[in-house]
């Protein structure tokens, strides 16, 4: 039986918006060569579940971008340019898989809107937090930053209880 | 039409979950290493799971209206349809995506049925796409909406019910039947048969017997022989015809299914055997009727269908309504099967005695072949007028093209007339030129 090929409308946006937030999340990395590496792989991971529709490609993808993140923070790249390639491969994980969302759920549909809707969301809670995370890391005078980790052991003690509720 | 209530279910989406385990290695990690930047990183993924988790369900206080350019479309003519949604709660709808309930026996031809967008509380959205009208009564299904919260940890369905209906009875373009079968009733009609009688149309003369009407006599034979003869006409007999649609589940096979008797449950299919012969059908009761003859209207399905033959305008509106909207013609199959045999023996059971049987079936199986049989063995002069559906594309396709090339010799070397309307040909054209008989 022959099968129509339809080209799906859904989802363009967050496709193209994620292989933009990886691709950068990479760059920010770059001064440590073996991040970049990492960061190489999985636009490469990204781009390929973004063509196939794949989400285990893009579980790949997520994984290896936060894997160049973190080989970048314990190999030295400056806080902030961790920080802000950490915003970019959370968006770039969170555009494609809501993309991959929509082209299952409503493949023929104009998707523009709520995919900015979405990437707007996103962007103002994690940027938000990288920024209000950073800021607290500041007014540490030297060594640890206390106030930044209570901040994280609260809010993995809100997540802790959000996962039971 | 405006949604009635919905009919909701939530699930969380666990698109975050991969996030949160990312988070703890990275806290882990930045522990053991003490490297400040790494805790920061995973404050980063430790908040965005946190909201994940504790993200409430989104709102969907939505009213759903449907509306059509018109419920009683002709057959193939384009519907507009437009839907308006409005978020009539007091919380703005960030992620909405919405699927219209198309009916299954209508094809959307331009637009989409599929919307996405996002409503700040009191706005309205709308719209429109088009289906192309096919016979049938269409009732549109619930639209699915699926909401999502900003982030979409949480996603809400509900399903928006706005009836709304359109009703599709085609004309019966009337088609002036082939050559029937020469059995005819006692009532007067437009079929010539061979038996002398009350006509028009010459036959014979014959000698003079006592009661001839004077009107019959050959009075210059008289002048010029001086014996009396009677002049003998063909009289015309009405036929009474009974058209018999095969609307068993395996005979929603459409040219093109992987396996012909393998009905494609999707439908949406337009030229499935079954449509094709209930467009057959109509055009053939249309004709008969038309041409003063008698006809009736049957279907060999689950969803049993009776008409006797009769004739007039009444009787004709009937015939056309009951195959644009009688269940056992519609475009999607039944979920039962039929008993062929109970189901020939209680239309035997029902028809005169002298009522032809034109049956409209794909001949894609055995069970039909035995159907067929049966009525004529029950003495009614059958023949098939049958939609190919097979193809050549596959070995499967192949054999069982072949299987029903043996069931039409196997019902011509019985007697039964079987004329095959191949796909992709028009039913005039199939007829054109043709000896049914």
């Amino acid at each position: 039986m022959s099968r129509v090929v339809r080209v799906c409308r859904a989802g363009r946006v967050g496709l193209v918006g994620a292989a933009g937030a990886g691709t950068g999340a990479v760059v920010l990395v770059s001064p440590s060569p073996t991040a970049a590496a990492v960061g190489g792989g999985a636009v490469l991971a990204l781009v390929g579940g973004c063509l196939r529709s794949s989400r285990r490609l893009l579980t790949l993808a997520a994984t290896l971008l936060f894997g160049c993140v973190l080989t970048a923070a314990v190999l030295g790249v400056p806080t902030p340019l961790v920080l802000v390639a950490t915003v970019l491969a959370v968006l770039a994980y969170d555009l494609a898989e809501n993309a991959l969302a929509l082209r299952r759920q409503v493949p023929d549909a104009a998707t523009t809107r709520v995919e900015l809707v979405h990437a707007t969301a996103t962007t103002t809670l994690a940027g938000g937090v990288a920024g209000v995370a950073y800021a607290l890391s500041s007014l540490a005078p030297s060594g640890l930053p206390g106030v930044a980790f209570l901040g994280l052991l609260a809010g993995a003690v809100v997540l802790v209880l959000g996962l039971r509720a | 039409m405006t949604a009635g209530a919905p009919d909701e279910r939530t699930l969380a989406t666990r698109r975050w979950h991969g996030v949160a385990a990312l988070a703890v290695v990275t806290t882990a990690v930045g522990v053991v290493t003490a490297r400040p930047g790494l805790l920061l990183v995973s404050v980063v993924g430790v908040a965005v799971a946190a909201y994940a988790s504790t993200a409430s369900a989104p709102a969907t206080t939505l009213a759903l209206t449907r509306t059509v350019d018109t419920e009683r479309p002709s057959d193939g003519e384009t519907v507009t349809v437009t839907v308006t949604v409005e978020n009539t709660g007091e919380a703005a709808v960030s992620d909405l995506r919405l699927v219209d309930g198309v009916p299954s026996g209508l094809a959307v031809v331009e637009g989409t049925a599929q919307f996405t967008t996002a409503l700040r509380p009191g706005a309205i959205a709308r719209f429109e796409y088009d289906v192309r009208a096919a016979r049938g009564d269409h009732r549109f299904d619930p639209a699915t909406a699926v909401v999502r919260d900003a982030g979409g940890a949480r996603e809400r369905r509900v399903r928006l019910v706005a009836p709304t209906r359109l009703r599709c009875v085609p004309r019966l373009g009337p088609l002036a039947p082939p050559a029937l079968r020469a059995l005819t009733t006692r009532h007067s009609g437009p079929r010539r048969t061979p038996t002398p009688g009350a006509g028009t149309e010459f036959v014979t003369v014959r000698e003079y017997r006592r009661g001839d009407p004077p009107s019959r006599i050959d009075w210059r034979r008289r002048a010029r022989t001086g014996d009396l003869a009677t002049v003998e006409f063909a009289e015309p007999r009405a036929l009474r015809v009974l058209v018999l649609v095969d609307a068993r589940p395996v005979a929603y096979a459409a040219p093109g299914d992987d396996e012909v008797g393998t009905p494609d449950a999707s439908t949406g299919h337009s030229d499935t055997a079954v449509d094709r012969s209930v467009a057959a059908a109509g055009r053939l009761f249309a004709g008969l009727l038309d041409a003063g003859h008698t006809a009736g209207l049957a279907a060999l399905s689950p969803r049993s269908f009776w008409l006797a033959p009769g004739g007039g305008a009444g009787h004709r509106a009937r015939g056309r309504r009951e195959l644009a909207l009688h269940p056992a013609f519609d475009a999607t199959p039944p979920d039962a099967d039929v008993d062929e045999r109970r189901a020939v023996d209680r239309l035997v059971a029902r028809l005169a005695n002298d009522t032809q049987v034109v049956v409209l079936s794909p001949l894609v199986d055995e069970s039909v072949l035995g159907a067929i049989r049966r009525l004529d063995a029950a003495g009614h002069r059958v023949s098939v007028l049958s939609p190919d559906v097979t193809g050549t594309a596959t070995p499967g396709e192949q054999a069982a093209r072949l299987e029903r090339v043996g069931r039409i010799r196997s019902l011509r070397g019985r007697g039964v007339p079987v004329l095959d309307w191949r796909s992709g040909t028009s039913l005039d054209r199939a007829l054109a030129g043709r000896r049914w008989l």
